[in-house]
């Protein structure tokens, strides 16, 4: 049983010095993940705890004409009342992740940095151009959500870098598909979510994207192009054309089980069809 | 390490190593009779406390998380007005809680019957998701927190 340091900074600077100075740290925010993944009584982690509940950069919600941000610390049942989780599927997106007690600890920082795959929030995040605000010691920068997937859609978490803050461009959505397929999406489940956002301006649609994520994350750039700027309704040949590039890209993943997920986004893209603005 | 946290209303001081859970140091250093949870996954619900008023799993967190903050348990509210009306509620027309589920349980009504405005019944639903038994169905949980939080009202209202 190996004992380790724990750390209560209270500053974002406090717990910058900390990561400049300690090695092997780990930080934790809520310890839903330790908890749930480690089922034996006694708990384990690197020599160095770092937590960082009390650090109120971390745990605050800022929102503007243009953005919401918030803190990585943030737990999930502090978003249930902000955008993007105001939608009602995205609200029982997030209402389908434990229970509220789970709710009450597991922090959005958590839920975006689980190192094993892409948890139940990250498809919508990923289809809304969420950005993420990272610090080192010595500087900050801002990478869109992408950033944490590697060329083949698997997780990639560099270490050093401490998620600070989630930005969220506010726009509206006039198209919301949300379906979960599979299993389990934590800790080991086979599970992955289905997220498409669209909005519709003037009859056309000026915004779309469709993102899948489980164990990998998928997107394809070239089929929602075809989408962006085409009329609504859109008409059956682009229709048609997009499930066939959403098949043949599926397919080339020799990842993603296409026969269950076709027919999932060509109900999405129904859904816009249907949509009235 | 050496750690503060309010128990109860109470100052407690305990020792912490990082492999704790705040399950253990609640029930064995601070001799809290109503956590029993052994799942070790927040399945169960036997192990809930507030946690800054809020529901969390103890068996979930590191001991080490309860410094600086307010915890409360079942027995915080034992001897309030609440508590009696809501279990009476709770057991009426020869309704049982069983043993093992009885505190989170009450602990959750609590947690309901406390709150403002007054809660929905999904609201209510939601709440006692947190706790995974079936000695009381969803719907008599919620007419007894709501019954509760009507006589509460009256009584209030009463000069």
């Amino acid at each position: 049983m190996n004992l380790s340091e724990i750390h209560y900074p209270r500053t974002l600077q406090e717990l910058m010095l900390l990561l400049e100075r300690e090695r092997n740290v780990q930080i934790v925010a809520g310890g839903t993940t330790f908890g749930c993944i480690q089922t034996s009584r006694y708990l384990s982690f690197e020599p160095s705890i770092v937590y960082v509940h009390h650090i109120p950069e971390l745990r605050s919600i800022h929102k503007t004409e243009r953005m919401i941000s918030f803190g990585a610390a943030c737990t999930l049942n502090e978003l249930e009342h902000v955008y993007p989780f105001e939608h009602e599927q995205a609200k029982n997106l997030l209402h389908a992740i434990g229970t509220p007690a789970v709710r009450n600890i597991a922090t959005i920082g958590g839920h975006l940095m689980y190192e094993r795959r892409f948890l139940s929030l990250w498809a919508l995040l990923a289809c809304l151009d969420a950005e993420l605000e990272f610090r080192t010691a010595s500087k900050a920068s801002t990478k869109n959500i992408w950033y944490l997937a590697d060329e083949t859609g698997l997780p990639l978490l560099e270490p050093g870098r401490l998620l600070t803050r989630i930005r969220i461009p506010l726009q509206s959505i006039d198209h919301l598909f949300i379906q979960r397929i599979g299993g389990s999406v934590f800790p080991y489940g086979d599970g992955a979510c289905l997220v498409s956002a669209a909005t519709i301006d003037r009859r056309t649609i000026s915004n779309f994207k469709l993102v899948i994520a489980g164990a990998r994350a998928y997107r394809n750039y070239d089929a929602e192009q075809r989408i962006i700027a085409a009329p609504h309704p859109l008409p059956a040949r682009i229709m048609q054309t997009v499930m066939r590039m959403y098949a043949e890209s599926l397919r080339k993943t020799n990842f993603w089980n296409v026969e269950v997920l076709l027919p999932l986004i060509s109900e999405a893209l129904e859904g816009i069809q249907r949509s009235t603005v | 390490m050496n750690i503060e946290f309010t128990l109860n209303g109470s100052v407690q001081k305990v020792t912490i190593t990082s492999v704790e859970r705040a399950l253990d140091v609640l029930a064995r250093q601070c001799g809290i009779k109503s956590l029993s949870g052994t799942c070790f996954e927040g399945q169960c619900g036997n192990c809930l406390v507030l946690f800054d008023g809020k529901p969390v799993y103890s068996c979930l967190m590191p001991a080490f998380m309860l410094r600086d903050h307010r915890i409360e348990t079942t027995e915080y509210f034992t001897k309030t007005r609440e508590y009696s009306l809501l279990y009476s509620e709770l057991t009426k027309e020869g309704r049982s809680l069983c043993s093992s589920c009885h505190s989170g349980i009450m602990l959750m009504g609590m947690v309901l019957v406390r709150s403002a405005p007054t809660p929905t019944r999904d609201e209510i639903f939601r709440t006692l998701s947190n706790v995974h038994c079936d000695s009381i169905s969803p719907d008599d949980f919620a007419d007894a927190v709501l019954k509760t939080i009507q006589h509460l009202t009256t009584a209030r209202k009463i000069p």
